[in-house]
Order: C-alpha cells, then sequence, then structure tokens
C-alpha cells in the first residue's frame, strides 16, 4: 500500500533553485508584461506618437508577447485586445465590440460550419478518396496524388479539417503496406506530402485559411480596399502550383521510397469507396450547396458579399435538414470567432492611432530600403515567424505595420496584404508551426529533423517563388510594386 | 534468476536498445521483460495544440486523438510481438506488457513489479540547458530507479 503511493510521488532532481524558478516563470512573465505595459505607457510620448497611440502601442505589444509565449491560449489574447482598446481609451467600447460583427468574422463563421457539414457527411472523405484512387499507379504517383488532392481540397475548405479528415486514409495506406515507423522512407514521404499539400493548398483561397479573410479585413479596415475571392485565386495559384512541384520533388530526394508495388495500398482505397456505397442524397445536396456558393464567391462575391452568401449556404443546409445545430457545435471551435474579433480590432486600433505608420518609421523606413528589400524581409518575416506562432497572430502583428510601411514605399497596400497573408501560411518545418504538420508528426512515422530538413528548404523556396511571382506575374494582374 | 526490464515508448522505440536488451538478456542468463509505455503526455500536448491554433471542433479533435491512439497501440504491439520473436530465437525467456501512462512512473512500477535487477531504456538527445529547464523524464527515472539503468542515446 505505502509502496504504490510512494511511486506515485514524482522526484524533481533539479537543483532547488531552478525548480523554483521553472514552477514561479508564469507569475513572473506575466508581472514582467505588466511592467513592461505599465512603462511604455509611463515614458514620455515620443515625437510622431499621440498619448493615444502610446496605450495603443502598449496594448499591441503585450498581445504580441501573449500570442508569440502563448502564455495565454490565442482567443483569449485577443479579448484582452477587445477590452483594453476602449479602457485605455483608444477606441470607443461601441466600436471595439462592433468589431466582433466585422464581415470577416462571420465568412470564417460560415465557412467553417460548411466545412462541418461537408466532413460530417462523408462528402470530403469521398472526395478525397475518387480522386486519390486514381494516383494508384506507383509509388511516386501515389505521393503526387498525396500531395495535389489534399491541396485542391483546400482550396474549398479549411487545410486543417483537409489534414484531419485525411490523416486515417494515409494510416490505412500506411498499413496496407506494412510500413513500420523509423524503417519507412515510403511512410515518411506519404505523411509529408498529405501534409505540405493541405498547407500549400490552403493559401490559395478565403476558404483554405481564415487568416486570408482576416487580412482582407484588416485591409478593408485600414485603407478602405479589398481583393476579391477570384483576384486573390488569380494571384496565388501559381505560386501555389509552383510550391507543390517543388514539394513534390523535394519529397523524393529527401524519402527514396524503398517500395514500388502500392497494389495493397490501391485496394485500401477501393474497398473504402465501396465501404462509403452509393453517394447519399444528403452528401449530393451539400455538395451542391457548396458548388452553387463556390460559384457566387467566385462571380457576385465582391458586390453580395462574402459572408452573405457563406450564412445563406449554411442557412439552406438547415432548411433542407443536411445538419443539426448539434453537428455544428461538435464540429466548429467557437474560439475561432473570439480570435479574429480581437485581432480585426487591434489591426484597426494600431492603424487608427497611427502606431503602425510610427513602427514602420522607427524601423524600416529608416533602414534605407528599396521596395523589393522590404517586400523580402516582409516575406521572411512572416514565413518564420509563422514556424513558430499562429499563423493568425502574424497575420495580426505584421500587416498593420507592412501596410503603413507600403505607402511610404510606393507599394500597393493589396500587395502587402498578400505578401503577410500568404507566407503565413506557409510553415514547413516544425510541428507545430501548423496543425497540419502536428497531424503528419502525431504518426509517430517522422522525426522532427526530417521536418526540418525538408521544411527549410521548402521555406526559402518560397520566399524565392514568391518574389519572384510578385514581381514578373502580379504587374499584369495590375499590382505592382 | 536475473530479471531485466526493457523499457519502451512510443517516441523513443530505440531497435538498437531492443537488440542489446536481448542480447544482455541471453549473457546474463536472464528472464527479459519488456515493456511498452504508452505515453498520452505527447499526444495529448500535440491535440491542445490543435485546438488552440487549429481551432478543430470537439469531434474531429476527438477522432483524431482515437485514431492517432489506435496507431500507437498498433505500433506498440508490434514492436512488442518483434520483441518476443527475436528473444525466443535466442533462447531468452521473455514476457511482453503494453501499458498506457506516464513513462516514468509506469517504469519504474514494472521495475518494482518484477524485482528487476537491470532497466534498460532509451533517451533522446537533448541539449544541458534543455534538459535543466524543462527536466527530463529520464533523468528522474535514472534517479529514482532502484536497480541497475543501462541508457541507450537514440
Amino acid at each position: 500500500m505505502n509502496r504504490s503511493k510512494t511511486a506515485r510521488v514524482k522526484v524533481d532532481a533539479r537543483p532547488l533553485s531552478i525548480v523554483v524558478l521553472s514552477r514561479s516563470a508564469r507569475i513572473f512573465a506575466f508581472v514582467a508584461i505588466a511592467l513592461l505595459f505599465w512603462a511604455i505607457v509611463s515614458w514620455p510620448t515620443p515625437k510622431g506618437l499621440t498619448p493615444t497611440g502610446q496605450k495603443a502601442l502598449a496594448i499591441f505589444v503585450v498581445s504580441l508577447i501573449l500570442w508569440v509565449s502563448q502564455l495565454l491560449p490565442l482567443a483569449i489574447t485577443s479579448l484582452f485586445a477587445i477590452v483594453a482598446l476602449p479602457m485605455m481609451g483608444v477606441m470607443d467600447k461601441a466600436k471595439a465590440y462592433s468589431l466582433f460583427g466585422n464581415e470577416a468574422v462571420f465568412f470564417i463563421m460560415g465557412a467553417f460550419i460548411l466545412a462541418a457539414a461537408m466532413v460530417k457527411s462523408g462528402l470530403s472523405s469521398r472526395v478525397a478518396l475518387f480522386f486519390l484512387k486514381r494516383f494508384g499507379g506507383g509509388a511516386k504517383q501515389l505521393i503526387l496524388g498525396l500531395l495535389l488532392v489534399p491541396a485542391f481540397m483546400a482550396f474549398w475548405m479549411p487545410e486543417h479539417a483537409v489534414a484531419a479528415m485525411l490523416f486515417p486514409i494515409t494510416l490505412e495506406i500506411i498499413h496496407s503496406l506494412e510500413l513500420r515507423p523509423g524503417q519507412s522512407a515510403f511512410a515518411k514521404s506519404v505523411f509529408l506530402a498529405a501534409a505540405y499539400g493541405a498547407i500549400v493548398g490552403g493559401v490559395a483561397t478565403f476558404l483554405g485559411g481564415a487568416r486570408n479573410p482576416l487580412a482582407i479585413a484588416i485591409l478593408r479596415q485600414t485603407t478602405g480596399q479589398s481583393i476579391g475571392f477570384l483576384e486573390w485565386m488569380v494571384a496565388v495559384v501559381p505560386t501555389v502550383l509552383i510550391l507543390l512541384a517543388i514539394a513534390y520533388f523535394l519529397i523524393l530526394y529527401f524519402f527514396k521510397s524503398e517500395i514500388t508495388d502500392i497494389s495493397r495500398a490501391s485496394a485500401v482505397l477501393e474497398a473504402r469507396i465501396k465501404e462509403l456505397g452509393k453517394p447519399k442524397l444528403e452528401e449530393r445536396l451539400i455538395g451542391l450547396i457548396m458548388l452553387i456558393a463556390i460559384v457566387c464567391w467566385i462571380t457576385i462575391g465582391k458586390t453580395v458579399g462574402l459572408a452573405n452568401i457563406a450564412i445563406t449556404a449554411v442557412v439552406l443546409m438547415f432548411v433542407f435538414k443536411l445538419v443539426t445545430w448539434k453537428d455544428i457545435e461538435d464540429y466548429v471551435n467557437w474560439g475561432v470567432i473570439l480570435m479574429y474579433g480581437g485581432a480585426i480590432a487591434l489591426g484597426y486600433g494600431v492603424a487608427s492611432t497611427n502606431v503602425a505608420a510610427w513602427v514602420a518609421k522607427s524601423t524600416v523606413l529608416s533602414w534605407s530600403l528599396t521596395p523589393l528589400m522590404l517586400m523580402t524581409i516582409i516575406v521572411a518575416l512572416s514565413i518564420f515567424l509563422t514556424e513558430g506562432i499562429s499563423n493568425v497572430a502574424v497575420v495580426a502583428i505584421l500587416l498593420p505595420l507592412g501596410i503603413s510601411a507600403a505607402g511610404s514605399f510606393g507599394i500597393d497596400p493589396k500587395v502587402m496584404t498578400l505578401a503577410v497573408a500568404v507566407p503565413s501560411g506557409l510553415a514547413y518545418m516544425l510541428p507545430m508551426g501548423t496543425p497540419a504538420n502536428a497531424i503528419a508528426f502525431s504518426s509517430g512515422f517522422i522525426k522532427v529533423k526530417d521536418m526540418v530538413k525538408i521544411g527549410f528548404i521548402l521555406n526559402v523556396s518560397s520566399i524565392i517563388v514568391f518574389i519572384v511571382i510578385a514581381k514578373v506575374y502580379w504587374p499584369l494582374l495590375g499590382l505592382k510594386f | 534468476m536475473i530479471n531485466v526490464v526493457l523499457a519502451l515508448s512510443t517516441f523513443e522505440p530505440g531497435p538498437e536498445a531492443i537488440a542489446s536488451a536481448i542480447g544482455f538478456s541471453r549473457v546474463k542468463e536472464a528472464k527479459l521483460f519488456a515493456v511498452f509505455v504508452l505515453d498520452s503526455t505527447v499526444s495529448a500536448a500535440i491535440f491542445d495544440k490543435l485546438t488552440d491554433i487549429g481551432f478543430i471542433g470537439e469531434k474531429p479533435g476527438a477522432e483524431l486523438e482515437a485514431a492517432v491512439s489506435a496507431e500507437y497501440r498498433r505500433q506498440a504491439a508490434t514492436t512488442l510481438a518483434e520483441v518476443k520473436q527475436a528473444a525466443d530465437a535466442q533462447g531468452v525467456e521473455c514476457e511482453i506488457e503494453m501499458v498506457e501512462g506516464d513513462f516514468v512512473d509506469k517504469s519504474l512500477e514494472v521495475v518494482a513489479r518484477h524485482a528487476a535487477d537491470t532497466l534498460i531504456i532509451v533517451r533522446t538527445r537533448k541539449s544541458f540547458l534543455s534538459r535543466l529547464l524543462t527536466g527530463s523524464g529520464m533523468e528522474n527515472l535514472v534517479r529514482q530507479a532502484p536497480c541497475e539503468i543501462k541508457v541507450f542515446e537514440a
């Protein structure tokens, strides 16, 4: 009895000072953040900044630290921002809370609900299997399929939902081929292809990653300009296609397949398709509503409003009893609403009080850069920051500053919006960089060093491809820098 | 008879440790107890991040976690079966076991239950600073184990 009790006691054998320090670190961190906040607010107001702007700067710095350190959940940091802005007199409280009702927030909510309906009905799995089985000719073809299918699906639903939906399918492929963790290069390429496909595809439209509509909302709040659904796709899809090609060749190069016969994997895909049977009426209707919504976003999205189309599609799903509220509650994480509402409010706060312009002037504008150098710095910062922190936080932190700097360099704010939003979705290196990577890593087949090796090359490739496309192709679309 | 415990876990299965544990048990004419600890702390940390950063809903999150847990069980079962097969082939008496929980706690529990003389574990290399700041379960295990310990660096 005593023995079993003793066995449960955990002895921390580190020096006492280290133990005390590590266990009090959280409290010290919050005290330090509070002191920093007080210090910024109490300093003599710097030239070019108003006292109100100084308070907005303090809120911005604290939010930045909390988002980066993740001492608080991301959504709670957003709530802090939305409360602190009116409390410090930066923004009227009615204005601050009204930003939760921003069109982008409702578009994101609608997109998440539509994705939930597709996953719940099994439509997303059916589509994935339908396309995947067409890539069953060999090991290399299967890897190509595992890269292209999630990429294409992440055009139309959130990338993390695609990665989560595809995970059991990839596991079955691995099992059918009797691959072992730590021994199979092909297994690594399977999981990495599925993750990278979802990540790269997720930057192509507003549906793949909620950071994209968030970026548009910040652009609209700060400049009054916007980017349409089709305009975004036309600008970004070429980058996506090139990055998918690079990812494919890098995966094949780094993880040379030890198998050639994948007939058992093809049989598994066939079996799963048979298991699903014929598409149910519910799936067909959800697919039809989704298709109509996509066509509307592309054709009349700018005039009717993206959120209006998304919410109308959601209402139609309920009219036809295709989903229940319980389904939606189970599949949608409502923290997303808090996160995005707060991020938009903070972006508006730092732009309207001239903080963004002041920070830009104190940093990049004093470095005598060319527009190309500024763009490269912003793109590289977005890509490497997103490896460590949430891509939403990257957009909320960098975009207001980037748009402000863009004005001084004669860069179109739309270009700057794309330069922050698109790279911030491209995290390849670390398991915690993005949910798709975390899901792949959780399989137990991939080591961190595998991801870092190929991910770093993909990061650098992404910066180069993005800048070349922006310099050469975007001017044809009227997007210049 | 000498008892040897080989403790394996999801992210540190260590094929070298398996071969050495069997070889060591054969030389010492010991009985080998291979235990695979399904350590849920790693996957739990990943899914916390998915909820916080990815805003994955409760149901897909739970489904994904179930898929991952099932995969870890499958990998553990395969590894243990291979240990058993290899031990049998070398004439080493071997018992296998799969347990769920904290790696250190469960390893110590198995060591105590079998009154083990030697514990063999695999440790992933960590920097000195990382070990100092975050602590290391393996360090604690090394300090607390009431028997000889052989550590393999992965």
